[in-house]
């Protein structure tokens, strides 16, 4: 008996083989409990109220208040902006660095600031702008955004900026493009992947984010990041997580949008991220 | 003589350096308008940079390029009246078929034939329009049905395959009317039947279309097919310029014989007018102007030599003897490889002829005087100007190598070293300095390797081994065959 059970063993383990699919397993671990769980949790929460009934309050309590449409409407506004402002300083960098030799490392420095800690940066900022006597504000908030998003955007423009070959930009001069139809009739729509990109990594981010907003502006203005973070250090956990659901229903609906529009532009360069 | 009036293109002492390194080296030559020109040479020749001058891609390091008579070396490539079919197509994969090819058209701008007289200065000049969208319909549409791709319009250029992208990218360069068009190696990637299939096709849009075809290739046979006149190029420089036939028949040196078509390349003698020394025989030919005893290089294409078999008395009748090394059918000749046996060497030769012989048979060769193609050596000796680095020290290509000249250092020396006293080691660590192998020569008993160094100096050496293209090698020379000799100051001027 104790031979068989031993056998058992011995023949499992030897009959266990190094596939690729072993290598999936840790992630698929991770996935599970920091991403599928707490998810399943939001969707649960979202439909309890403080005392674990089953209620649609929290759903009606959010698209009855305006304080929160006007949040939601704000950080919407601010991420526009900020992907906008990101996108025309990004734009003209990533294109001059991707013309450079020097262009990797000059890339590097404009990625630098993201090596120091974020919140610290963002306190750096505040400081500046106190000791400028700079009135904190929507102004200052956006300033920090572009600030701390700016190399998300540069980082997918260069990547496929170097990467579009020159003959393309060789056969539109050839067939009598100067150099303005040769950026406006080539590079630019073949650069269009990246912006895609570029766009995704700013955009994101920037309506979700919280503390950016909060500290350039004197604790003024809230985003939707923020007060997700108010409700649930209030313990409103059913609110919270019914923001969060639409956090997450936007996140996702603006993935669709750029992968729709990415999928038209067929080949040109594989989504970059 | 070409008339003045002909010629569409001229290239004048062009030269093209990148970073110190010339591509392209003092080039000059003139094309006939309709002309169908090949640019031809190995990889690294300066053939698609000197295309690429054309083109305007490439701005000349000295040199001036003359179109029609106008000196256009400073005139942007969108102002060029030339277009170019690249090697990747570069085909727009944002833009479907039809608009790639409509691309030039959009930008064109065409003389209405209204005359203006501007206000303020008074000068006169025509009034430009770009096409209106049916004249570039109609365009397009004729040359998609030139190339044979008439429904394809509307089709994703990723779709295609490698040949109906090849279509594609001559479209939309030949819509534009260009005077000149220019090929960068376009059948590059296609498979042998589509490139002959294609080879056909532009010769016959060639014939229809009368623009000047200017083509690079790297392809001897595609070259000797399509050309009217073939340029034959080897490291930056021209080194023949003629048509198929005569490129072939008579090579202007053993570097066009050997790239063009097989030969058989031998070092010689030239004994006196029309009678040469090699492969320890004299054979007559009909060439003359040589010095006596000249060393040349004699070559003999394998078709031209023919094989005798019988008994002793017809045998006795062939100008050398030969033993059969091995003979192997090619559908519809046979490919013999035979020896010619002397007294202290023996020669390989490459024979094509149509009777098949065993293996170990003796053989007699007969070879037509006309067909023995004598050349000057490109170089009989390794030269190098160089300084003395001490006493029984000299440097050469940044190497220090021993030798037995007690000159002072510093002394400026002219270095010479036999092709055969040159050493090569398959490992560059154990050569005095390294080389790259840039090519090889069979000459019937030994290879003729030229080495080139990182301070590119070509060396020439004789080896029983065959060096593979592009390997890296170590030199040596042996300190009592480095011959030295003192520059004289006053003749360094």
């Amino acid at each position: 008996m104790k031979t068989s059970i031993f056998n058992s063993i011995w023949l499992r383990a030897k009959n266990f083989r190094m596939t690729r699919k072993v290598f999936s397993y840790p992630y698929i671990l991770f996935l599970l409990f920091f991403v599928v769980i707490p998810a399943a949790l939001i969707l649960v929460y979202a439909f309890l109220d403080s005392s674990n009934n089953l209620t649609f309050g929290n759903f009606i309590s959010i698209f009855t208040d305006g304080a929160s449409l006007k949040v939601l409407l704000t950080s919407l506004l601010v991420g526009v902006v900020t992907t906008v402002l990101c996108f025309i300083l990004g734009y003209p960098v990533a294109y001059i660095l991707s013309r450079k030799k020097s262009g990797k490392f000059m890339v590097l420095l404009f990625v630098l600031p993201m090596w120091v800690n974020f919140l610290i940066r963002t306190l750096a900022t505040k400081a500046i702008f106190v000791a400028l006597d700079v009135e904190l504000g929507m102004g200052t908030v956006i300033f920090g955004m572009v600030y701390n998003y700016l190399p998300f955007m540069i980082l997918p423009l260069h990547t496929i900026l170097t990467s579009i070959d020159t003959s393309y930009e060789e056969a539109a001069k050839d067939l009598g493009a100067d150099r303005i139809t040769v950026f406006i009739k080539t590079t630019l729509p073949l650069s269009i992947p990246g912006i895609l990109s570029g766009i995704t990594m700013v955009f994101i981010p920037t309506i979700s984010t919280f503390a950016i907003s909060q500290l350039l502006s004197d604790y003024t203005i809230f985003l939707f990041g923020d007060s997700i973070h108010t409700k649930f250090n209030n313990n409103l956990y059913g609110v919270g997580s019914v923001m969060s659901l639409i956090m997450l229903i936007f996140v996702v609906l603006s993935n669709i949008v750029i992968s729709k529009v990415s999928g038209k532009q067929q080949q040109g360069g594989s989504n970059l991220w | 003589m070409v008339s003045k009036e002909n010629k569409i293109i001229e290239v004048k002492k062009l030269t093209k350096e990148f970073d110190g390194i010339a591509a392209v080296k003092d080039v000059s030559f003139s094309i006939k308008k309709g002309e169908f020109v090949t640019l031809l040479g190995p990889s690294g020749c300066g053939k698609s940079t000197l295309l690429r001058m054309i083109a305007g891609f490439e701005k000349p390091t000295s040199g001036s390029i003359m179109l029609n008579g106008e000196d256009i070396t400073a005139i942007p490539p969108h102002k060029r009246p030339v277009n170019t079919v690249f090697q990747k197509y570069a085909l727009f994969p944002h833009l479907n078929v039809y608009n790639n090819i409509a691309f030039g058209l959009k930008l064109k701008e065409v003389p209405t034939g209204e005359i203006i007289t501007h206000k303020k200065t008074g000068e006169k000049y025509e009034k430009m329009r770009k096409l209106s969208k049916a004249e570039i319909d109609q365009k397009v549409n004729r040359v998609l049905k030139l190339v044979d791709l008439e429904d394809y319009g509307y089709r994703n250029v990723n779709s295609l395959s490698g040949g109906q992208q090849q279509r594609v990218a001559i479209a939309r360069a030949i819509v534009n009317e260009p005077q000149i068009l220019l090929l960068d190696e376009p059948l590059g990637a296609l498979d042998l039947k589509m490139r002959k299939d294609m080879q056909m096709e532009l010769m016959n849009m060639h014939k229809t279309l009368g623009i000047t075809f200017i083509y690079v290739t790297h392809d001897q046979e595609e070259a000797l097919t399509m050309s009217d006149t073939i340029i034959v190029m080897r490291h930056g420089e021209i080194q023949q310029i003629g048509t198929s036939q005569k490129i072939y028949d008579e090579p202007a040196n053993s570097f066009v014989a050997d790239f063009i078509g097989e030969s058989n390349i031998f070092s010689g003698l030239m004994l006196q007018d029309r009678l040469v020394y090699f492969c320890e025989h004299t054979f007559e030919c009909v060439d003359t102007g040589f010095k006596k005893n000249q060393p040349i290089d004699v070559i003999i294409r394998p078709e031209d030599i023919f094989i005798i078999k019988g008994d002793e008395e017809k045998l006795s009748k062939a100008m050398v003897r030969a033993t059969v090394n091995s003979c192997v059918f090619k559908g519809d000749h046979y490919q013999i490889i035979a020896a010619i046996k002397g007294e202290t060497e023996v020669n390989e030769i490459l024979i094509f002829d149509n009777v098949q012989c065993a293996e170990g048979e003796e053989v007699g060769l007969f070879i037509k005087p006309f067909d023995i193609h004598i050349m000057n050596k490109f170089r009989v000796i390794n030269e190098i100007e160089t300084e003395m680095w001490d006493e029984y020290v000299v440097e050469i290509c940044g190497g220090k190598f021993e030798c037995n000249s007690d000159l002072p250092s510093g002394t400026k020396v002219r270095v010479k070293i036999d092709f055969d006293d040159i050493q090569i080691c398959d490992d560059e660590e154990d050569g005095v300095i390294g080389a790259t192998v840039v090519n090889t020569i069979y000459k019937g008993s030994y290879y003729q390797c030229i080495l080139r160094t990182d301070d590119y100096y070509d060396f020439f050496a004789d080896t029983e081994d065959d060096w593979l293209k592009g390997d890296r090698v170590g030199i040596n020379v042996a300190k009592d065959k480095i011959i030295i000799e003192k520059v004289e100051e006053s003749d360094e001027d």
